[in-house]
Parts: C-alpha cells; structure tokens; sequence
C-alpha cells in the first residue's frame, strides 16, 4: 500500500512520454592491414613494423598475441610502429577497427630475432636517441621483463627527426606530412601522443622503454604532446611541428645581430628580405 | 433577490438528493470492494523510460548487410488496469535521415502485414505482436538478412502504433522489448542517420 502511494507521489499522469533516437552508421569497409614487410630474421633489436590499411581507421598492433600498441592510420592509409623484438620469433598482427565497429585483421608475419652478431642486418636498428644512458650490451642482449614495481620518477626523451629543421629545441618546420617520433621511456610505460590536444595514438613502449610511431602532421602548427606514464608516475614533453606547403622557405637560423638569414628554399623561389628592409629605414632615421 | 437565490440554493439541493442513489449505481463496484489506495484512471501515475538511443551501425559488404539492436521500454504504473503502449515517429517523415540529402526509407511493412527487411530500409518490430511472429530475435551486427519480419514507424501525422497492452499494476515497471533493424548496401553513402521516435503509454 505504502509502496503504492509512494509511486504515485513521483509518476506522471496518463500519458507518459519517452522520446528516443534511432542512429544507424554506416561505414565504409574495413580494408585488413597489409604489413609492407615480410618475414625476416635480424640481430636489431627493434624493427620499424609498416603497413596499410583504410585511411584514418584504428590499427590494434599485436606481438605474440599480445597487444603493444593502438595507433591511428594516415589518410593514406599507412601506419607504422617502432618494435622491440624478442629473441627467436616474433609474430606481429594487425587488425583495423572502423568506427562502426567492424574489424578486419591479416596474416601474421614473423621476425626473428638472431642473437648473433650480423653488422651486415638487412634491418637497419632503430637509435632511439642520442647520449643514451643504456649500455650498449642491451642493444643486442635479450631484453628483460619490464618491472610492476613503481618507479620515482619516468624518462621521456624524443629524437628529433633528422627531415626536419628546427629553429629551437622544440620547435621544428617541415613540409612533410607525417614524422616518425622515435623516443625512450621507461620499459613498458603507456605512451599518449596528442596532435593539437586530439589523441592520435597511445601505445605500450617496449620491454627496453623504446617506441616509436607514425604521426600525421596537419597544415600549419602541429602542437603534439607525448605523455609518458607507468605505475601512476607520468612525465609529459610538447614538441611543436609547423608544416609548411613545399616550397615554402624554411629558415635554419635567424641572427638579429647580423641581419644574416641562412634558410632552404625551392629553387627559382624568389625571397622577400622584409627583415633587412626594415633595419635599414632603421639607419636613416 | 436574495430570496430567489436561496430557493435555487434549496431546489439544487433537493435535485442532488434525489440524484445521488443513480449516481451511485452508476459507479461499478460497492463501496470497500476496491484496494485500499488504489488509483483510478485520473489519478494513476505512470512513466515509460527506454533506453533513449539505439545504434544501429553496418559496414556493409558486397552484400546486403543487416543489423538488428533492441530497445527496451519500461513502463511503470500502479493502475489496477494496466496500460497500453505505442510508438510513432517525430516527424512527418520515417526515414533515417543523414547528412546532406541521403536518407534511408523505412520498410514498406505494418504490423498487419510485416515484411522482411531489405536492402537500404529500416523498421521494428516485437516478438509475438500483431503479425510479426514469435522469435526470438536476437541483436546481431553486419549479417546476411533474415527471415525477420518488421514494421514502419507510423509517421507523426499518422496514428501511433499499438506496442503492448496490459490489464494490471505495473510495479515493478513492465519492460517491452523492442527490435529495430536496418539493412544496407553499398548504395547507401557512409555517414550517421538517424530519427527521433517517441513512445506512449496512457493508464487504461
């Protein structure tokens, strides 16, 4: 009876609507990624792992069933991806997801690892960064488990692309359409990486803390910020990439002192000294 | 002029007492035969809740491609009558609609005479209502068509169609599963369409 009375205190009077959406996607299909390697046998221990697949689709990355990496396909449709490898075999799968939900996956390929020696590698390593503090045995000695413990702190170094040209240490200029970030983390640390605050890939460094992926860079200033976390401890470095049309003149230094302008451009490009013409009206007065 | 008021003051009061035995008779069932706190049709409250949007999505193939989700409807009441449920459309027009002018129209099937889905259309339908036959259907993604029959959403200028009809207290809230399907092929650009539909349900 209580229970009743209650019920009436809070329902509506006849009649009671519901308004709800009906929302149907339709996707393109998914086309199965294509490794545009093949089976190989290596003594690096860390490949560059490529394909393609549907443009800007999700790509899962999986070593040895295991899931490392989830990234985002260009609008060509490539992907790649830095990977540690074991010793012995390695097998990697891909599978694309559209929004939609459907998913497509291809046939594994496999790399082997060697633990001889082979200065001869068809495959050439991947350097993660310049004055790194690992011994150089680890680049040939089998990896080890990364750790559950949590650390004090997580390093985060980034190589800079030798395509780009920079004017600062965080700033570059480009005219490509994507970059390769290579960089080094602690081992099997959860790395983010944002284009202009838009997540466009997170994935899982490898058991040495390296990782390295695909971004694509959009017209203009590239703002990505690459987050590095592990155990609850995170660290965070924005790198800035401006790309420009090609063509586009891209200054390597710029020395105020000297009116001196050392850049790059096309050649038949014709480069208006703006800046010099303003230090000599300077003069005159 | 007060008087004339106070003899028709008198006169309605003579009519009520005379009247009251018929008004009586009239209303069914004695006095005390009811439950005690029992609403009637003007008082009950009710309420229909679902779950608000249902996605359909398909990747279509070289083939028609289907996909069948549920929503599912509660209504609670505490009419001893029960109440009746029903369905239409928020617009004039049941299609899907998408982006610039491509749209997905709803199936040619009623709840007379449900049909099976075919490519680029759309519907619902509840298991063992009308015509549609018992099931059970399942939610399912990018499938071949199936056997399924389903019906159009009766457009907002049309009368709504009828989902379930019940005959006591519905507390706890009685859930009505309802199916909606679509399926598609390539001809259908790839985008988000959708429409808005509402339910109904009035104490009986």
């Amino acid at each position: 009876m209580f229970k009743t009375s209650l019920l009436s205190l809070f329902l509506t009077l006849s009649p009671a609507t519901f308004a709800t959406t009906i929302q149907s996607s339709i996707c393109e299909p998914v086309s199965a990624p294509v490794f545009t390697i093949q089976d190989s046998t290596t003594t690096a221990t860390t490949e560059i792992v490529s394909g393609t697949t549907s443009s800007n689709i999700s790509v899962s990355v999986q070593r040895n069933t295991q899931h490392i990496a989830t990234l985002t396909s260009d609008g060509a449709g490539s992907f790649s991806l830095q990977v540690s490898l074991e010793p012995g075999n390695n097998s990697f799968t891909a599978k694309s997801t559209n929004s939609c939900g459907s998913a497509s996956s291809q046939d594994p390929i496999t790399i082997t690892r060697s633990l001889q020696q082979n200065q001869e590698s068809p495959i050439t390593p991947i350097v993660t960064a310049p004055n790194t503090e690992e011994p150089a045995e680890q680049e040939v000695t089998p990896t080890t488990p990364s750790t559950t413990a949590k650390p004090e702190a997580i390093t985060l170094r980034i190589t800079v692309p030798s395509g780009a040209i920079g004017t600062s240490a965080s700033t570059l200029i480009t005219t490509d359409e994507s970059v390769f970030l290579k960089g080094m983390s602690h081992p099997s640390a959860h790395i983010e990486i944002s284009n202009n605050d838009i997540e466009v890939v997170n994935l899982t460094a490898a058991s040495d803390g390296s990782f390295g992926v695909l971004i694509p860079l959009s017209k203009g200033t590239n703002i990505l910020t690459i987050h590095a976390s592990f155990a609850g401890v995170s660290t965070t470095q924005i790198l800035t990439y401006i790309r420009n049309e090609k063509g586009t003149p891209q200054f390597t230094a710029l020395t105020i002192a000297g009116v001196a302008l050392v850049g790059a451009a096309s050649v038949g490009l014709i480069l208006h000294n703006k800046l010099q013409l303003k230090h000599k009206s300077k003069r005159r007065r | 002029m007060k008087r004339h008021a106070r003899h028709l003051l008198v006169l309605a009061i003579l009519a009520l007492s005379l009247l009251a035995p018929a008004i009586s008779s009239a209303i069914p069932g004695d006095y005390g035969a009811g439950a005690y706190g029992a609403c009637t049709y003007n008082t009950c409250g009710i309420t229909v809740t679902s779950d608000s949007v249902v996605n359909m999505n398909v990747t279509p193939g070289s083939n028609t491609t289907c996909t069948t989700q549920k929503d599912s409807v509660v209504v609670t009441t505490d009419s001893p009558t029960g109440f009746s449920l029903s369905i239409k459309s928020n617009t004039s027009s049941s299609n899907l609609v998408g982006s610039s002018a491509a749209f997905i129209p709803p199936t040619s099937g009623t709840q007379a005479s449900p049909t099976a889905l075919t490519a680029n259309t759309w519907g619902y339908r509840v298991d063992s209502l009308a015509s549609f036959g018992s099931g059970p259907t399942i939610a399912s993604s990018n499938t071949a068509p199936s056997a399924s029959t389903f019906a159009a959403v009766p457009t907002s200028a049309q009368t709504a169609a009828s989902l379930a009809t019940t005959s006591a207290v519905a507390n706890p809230g009685v859930t009505t599963p309802v199916w909606f399907g679509i399926c598609t092929n390539t001809a259908t650009p790839a985008g988000t369409y959708s429409t808005g539909i509402t339910f109904t349900a009035v104490v009986n």
